[in-house]
Order: C-alpha cells, then structure tokens, then sequence
C-alpha cells in the first residue's frame, strides 16, 4: 500500500517541481505580462512564453520525441521550414517602393549589420565558439526568422535565448534606440528635410522581387530559402493577380506558423537548458548588437551626406535595424518631435526593409562559413 | 587555425559581402528602373 501511494506520488509532476522550474515559470509569467500589458510582440511573447511555461511542468515530456512540442520543433525548426514560411508573409506585407524610389537606403540597410559582427566578436571573446558567435552576432539582424534560421543551423541549443532575446529586444527598438540616435546626430541633422519619394510605377515593383531573389541567390546561395520565400511573397502582393494568395500567405499562414514557431521556441527553453551563464550572456550580446547595428547605420548615413548633394536625414540610416515597421516609426516620431511637419516614415521605410535584405545576406554568409 | 584569425575573416568577408550584394542589387533597381521608364512605362501622348 506505502509502495503504491509513494508510486503515485512519484508519478506527480508536483512533486518533481525544481526551482529552476519554478524561474522559468516567472520568465514565462514576465513575457507574458509584457506581451498582454505593455503590448510588447505579443504574436510571438505569448506563444513563447506558454511554450516556457508547460515544458517546464515537470514529466510532461513536451519536449521528447513524439509529443507535440517536439513535433512541432523538429519539422517547424529543425527541418527549417517555418523561418521561411514566415519570411513569404513578411513579403507579402512589405512594399518595397520605397527601396526602389530611393536605391542607395540599400546601402544603409548594410551598415546596419555593423551590430551583428561587433556581437560576434564579444561574443568569441566571452568564450563561444564561431557557430555560436554567429547565432548570437545575427541577433543584431533585429529579424527573428532569419536569427532562428541561423541558430537551428549553427547553434541549436541557443535557440531559445537567441530567438527571445531577438523578439525582446526587437519589441524595445523605442527604447533602445531613441538616446542613441540622439546622441550621434545634431539637433541640426534631425531637422533636414528630405525631397519627397519619386514615383515608383507597377512594373517596377513587379520586376524588384525578381531581380533581387536571382541576385542575392546568384550570390549566397545559402540564403536561398529565406530570400527566395520573402521575394515569392512581395511578387504574390505586387502582381494584383493572386489577391487570394497573398491575403492567405499574410493573415491565415503566418497565423499559424507564428503559433507553431513560438510554442516550439518556448519548447526549448526548459530550466536545464536555460538557466546557465551562456544563455544570460546572449541577452546582453543581444543589447550590444542592436546597439551597434543603429550606430553603424546612423554613420554611414552621416558619411553619405558628406558626400551627396541631397542630404539625408541621418536618424533614416536608424531604421536599418530590420524590426519592420518598429525601426521606421521610432524616426518618424523622433522627426516630429524635432519638427512636427517633417514626416520621415516613408524614407526611414526604404533602409527599414532594406535592412531585412541586408539581414539575410548577412545570415547566408554566416551558414556560408561557418557549418 | 587560430579563431580569431578565422573571425576576421568571417567579418571581411561577410560584411565586405553585405555591402557588395546590396550595393550591385542598388547598381541593379537603378539601371532596372531607367530601362523600364525608357522603354516600357511609355510617356503619355498629347
């Protein structure tokens, strides 16, 4: 009878409670309340931060081959598949007129994966090895797709610090980013107003998708995946003739696999994989190479004005740091603020989405290098 | 080989290539955007 009841006790997940369970628990309950209060990403902090919360109840075995969250986590993530599948809803929301109007924003999206090799090299320099340095330097991509695509790839057991601290730091851009740009701008460099947006014809955004899939590919081949789901994405918005498929490819498709994506990410984060040094060190990587990234936009914004006849406002090159529309809005607001008739968004938008091409680029690179 | 001498050169190289990539897909959407308001987005005749 005492063996029994000691049996059925044991069985309990109650009495296999840790207290490491119990942190993770208050990081789920802290995202969660972020997400819900402070409406900080919440498509992806709730699913994650559930997924946190019931694979740490103990001997539920989410994680273990054949239950869901496996499931969910070995043909979402480790087959590679949902990264990408979200990248053909991103396209399918992005306009990419403002690139084409105004090409050299390209330029800027590059500068601003200064972060990602600055986290890169802090990260080497704190011990990580070169797959690792590379899953954590992408965080400062500020793209949670192509960090999760790269991490899977390279560092697999980071997956859940790299990917909530990508999402975290992306939902804190107005934070993080407004005293940095003030500090490397003057008053007189936020005031400039820029010529407005030439016109950009149906064809051209026809044939931008395109061109653009075939370069990059031709390329980085390795960035083939994401850049080829994003440019199919655009092509399905910007050729008018698939309504359907673009609408299903950005509400109901990227609902769903937004779902998958964040339970199986939170599925990863159990206390034994989470709670060590490694993973805190990713979040302040995290924060350094956000950092970095709107610095090295926002001087190769200010370099470009040295040489161009038509200035630039410098706070655009900010919105490189790909955390669409996040990145743009800080510098509409920060231009208004300087100038209430001064609207920015649609050219902080160019380097804004160039930066997600800048983004993947930079990942293709990494995979290129470093498997 | 040293690990650091391998990250310098995964950062010349990778960020070398970032720009290189957006700058030729820049040279590109230019040369792309003449053509086709030269020769595809006709003017509109009076």
């Amino acid at each position: 009878m005492t063996d029994t009841l000691f049996s059925f006790i044991n069985s309990m997940g109650l009495y296999h409670l840790t207290v490491g369970n119990l942190i993770m628990w208050v990081i789920a309950f802290v995202l969660m309340f972020l997400a819900i209060r402070k409406g900080y990403e919440p498509l992806l902090l709730i699913p994650i931060g559930f997924g946190i919360f019931v694979v740490n109840l103990p001997l539920t075995h989410l994680m273990e081959n054949h239950n869901i969250l496996h499931i969910f986590y070995h043909y979402g993530l480790e087959w590679e598949l949902i990264p990408p599948i979200i990248f053909l809803g991103l396209g399918a929301m992005t306009d990419f007129g403002p690139v084409i109007a105004n090409p050299k924003t390209l330029l800027l999206g590059a500068a601003a994966q200064f972060g990602v090799y600055i986290a890169f090299f802090f990260a080497l320099g704190l011990g990580f090895t070169i797959p690792e340095a590379c899953s954590i330097g992408i965080i400062g991509g500020a793209d949670g797709p192509t960090t999760i695509f790269t991490t899977v790839a390279l560092a697999p057991h980071l997956l859940g610090a790299t990917a909530v601290a990508a999402y975290s730091y992306m939902a804190l851009v107005p934070v993080i980013q407004p005293p940095i740009i003030k500090a490397l701008t003057t008053k007189k460099e936020r005031l400039i107003r820029m010529k407005q947006l030439r016109p950009v014809s149906k064809r051209q955004k026809i044939i931008f998708p395109l061109v653009t899939c075939g370069l990059v590919c031709l390329f980085v081949p390795a960035s083939a995946a994401l850049m080829a789901m994003f440019m199919l994405g655009n092509f399905f918005r910007e050729s008018g003739v698939v309504e359907r498929l673009s609408g299903a490819a950005q509400n109901e498709l990227m609902n769903i696999v937004t779902i998958f994506l964040g339970i199986a990410v939170g599925g990863t984060m159990s206390a034994e994989a989470f709670l060590n040094p490694k993973a805190l060190m990713v979040f302040g990587m995290g924060l350094v190479a956000f950092s970095f990234s709107t610095i090295g936009g926002l001087l190769l914004a200010k370099l470009m004005n040295l040489f161009s006849k038509e200035k630039i406002n410098p706070m655009i090159g900010a919105a490189g740091v790909s955390a669409v529309p996040m990145a743009a809005r800080v510098v509409q607001k920060m231009g208004t603020d300087e100038d209430p008739r001064n609207f920015l968004l649609m050219h902080a938008m160019g380097p804004n989405v160039a930066g997600v091409i800048g983004t993947v680029v930079a990942a293709g690179i990494f995979l290129t290098m470093a498997q | 080989m040293d690990i650091w001498t391998e990250a310098m050169k995964i950062f010349i190289f990778g960020f070398s290539s970032v720009f290189f990539v957006l700058g030729t897909l820049s040279i590109t959407v230019i040369i792309t955007r003449v053509m086709i308001e030269k020769f595809a987005d006709n003017p509109k005749k009076k």
